[in-house]
């Protein structure tokens, strides 16, 4: 867990120092978001809800965005995710990928819903159509890099792994 | 109520807290204290990506000249890591040179030089993060205040951290520049950011009668526009050059501007802390 917070700081000064300069298909990846998500699917919504919380905190001091503001956006959509997710098989390999286009949506239209409640001028329609899908669309295709090796790294123990819960 | 729950619940309450005391009262220092501790990691982080860009950058030219570079391989391998860091040095050399022609070119300003350190995490903002040395005597930086590049108008500080700024770059649709059309006419306008609707730059509420014409340079008119009526941008400098006439049933003209700056590719900027006193 220590670990987990540790690199999701590293992950927030990567999202806003390298991946700028190095954009993906044009589009910037939210690594924060995409590894808190990866988190909280492989080990369940508590874990993933603090990792969400101290990246957005990370992201909220190296941002002009209000202190908190990527870290509530960021909590919600991982722990909503979570209990959208209680619903499905997790070991489908959709879940993840679904999920990392759903979180993308539901992330970023709450720090746009934020943004214009703290009088900041928002263009909706542009912003949703330029950005949010485009990055969507990637997220999805990137969320199996990470929640594979992330699921090997922080599997169950064999012996909880055959135990029934 | 369980513990996980309990745990959630209790994040959801610290967040929607930090976010209402910053609103009411403000947690610059608290903000700024937590971007002073991350400083340092993010300039070497920038720096890093500013390397690992133009290693992207040889790498695309790479398969343009593949046959060339087959040749050249051997003795790029050898010369690259040196080259890296000689380029690196000139790259920086020639953007400190820019900036001092700024201050001869404007010998009235009062201008901080700073480095961009950082970009808006969402994609959807046109803004940076820029910072500057420690300096014995330090000099204010406010709100408001505008910033340059060599080239022309970057955009005005939204926020000030120690050593450090916020800054909204021109093309954001939150940012709004009186202007000036630089022909035999000079009608004048307003500048909006338009990065957020596919665009860049619109100059909007020019006359209909007014002489346009496509490549005219547009320049800063040095007027106050809300919300920020106490600092102007300096009057003269550099906005963008017309790209097109967008056709619009209004009484005013509309037309659309290629900006002067590169904002992709700025790593230094100056800030215009005043005018000098003569």
């Amino acid at each position: 867990m220590v670990w987990g917070i540790a690199l999701v700081v590293f992950l927030a000064l990567l999202q806003v120092s390298l991946m700028p300069q190095l954009p993906l298909l044009g589009v910037r990846p939210d690594l924060v978001l995409l590894f808190a998500l990866a988190w909280g699917m492989v080990r369940g919504s508590p874990e993933g809800a603090v990792l969400a919380f101290g990246g957005g905190l990370a992201l909220d001091a190296l941002s002009a965005f209000p202190l908190g503001g990527h870290a509530l956006a960021l909590l919600l959509t991982v722990v909503s995710l979570a209990w959208l997710g209680a619903s499905f098989y997790r070991e489908n390999l959709l879940f993840p990928v679904v999920g990392a286009f759903l979180g993308t949506w539901i992330y970023h239209l709450l720090l746009l819903l934020l943004a214009q409640l703290w009088g900041q001028t928002v263009a909706w329609g542009g912003t949703l159509r330029l950005v949010v899908l485009p990055l969507s669309l990637v997220e999805a295709a990137l969320m199996p890099l990470i929640y594979g090796p992330l699921g090997w790294l922080a599997r169950p123990r064999p012996a909880r792994a055959f135990s029934r819960r | 109520m369980r513990r996980s729950t309990i745990l959630i619940l209790a994040l959801l309450a610290a967040g929607l807290l930090l976010l209402l005391v910053d609103q009411v009262a403000g947690l610059g220092m608290a903000k700024g204290a937590l971007a002073w501790a991350l400083g340092p990691l993010q300039r070497a982080f920038y720096a890093g990506g500013e390397e690992a860009g133009d290693f992207w950058e040889r790498l695309r030219e790479a398969g343009r000249l593949q046959e060339e570079n087959k040749r050249l391989w051997a003795m790029v391998e050898e010369l690259r890591s040196e080259n890296l860091r000689y380029r690196e040095i000139e790259h920086e050399n020639q953007e400190l040179r820019a900036l001092l022609g700024l201050r001869e070119r404007y010998p009235e300003l009062d201008l901080l030089e700073a480095e961009v350190i950082g970009r808006d995490p969402t994609g959807w903002q046109q803004v940076l993060r820029v910072g500057w040395a420690v300096q014995e005597k330090p000099r204010e930086v406010r709100v408001g205040m505008a910033v340059l590049a060599p080239a022309g108008l970057v955009g005005r500080v939204i926020r000030v951290y120690p050593n450090a700024a916020d800054v909204l770059l021109i093309t954001d649709i939150g940012s709004s520049v009186s202007a000036v059309v630089q022909n035999e006419d000079r009608p004048t306008g307003v500048v909006d950011g338009r990065w957020q609707e596919g665009t860049r730059l619109v100059m909007r509420y020019l006359p209909q009668g007014a002489v346009l014409r496509e490549g005219d340079w547009v320049l800063t008119a040095g007027l106050r526009l809300p919300p920020f009526e106490e600092e102007a941008f300096p009057p003269g400098i550099p906005i963008g050059r017309i790209l097109r006439r967008v056709t619009v049933a209004d009484l005013h003209q509309q037309v659309e501007l290629v900006p002067a700056v590169d904002f992709d590719r700025l790593e230094w900027v100056s800030i215009v802390l005043g005018s000098k006193s003569p």
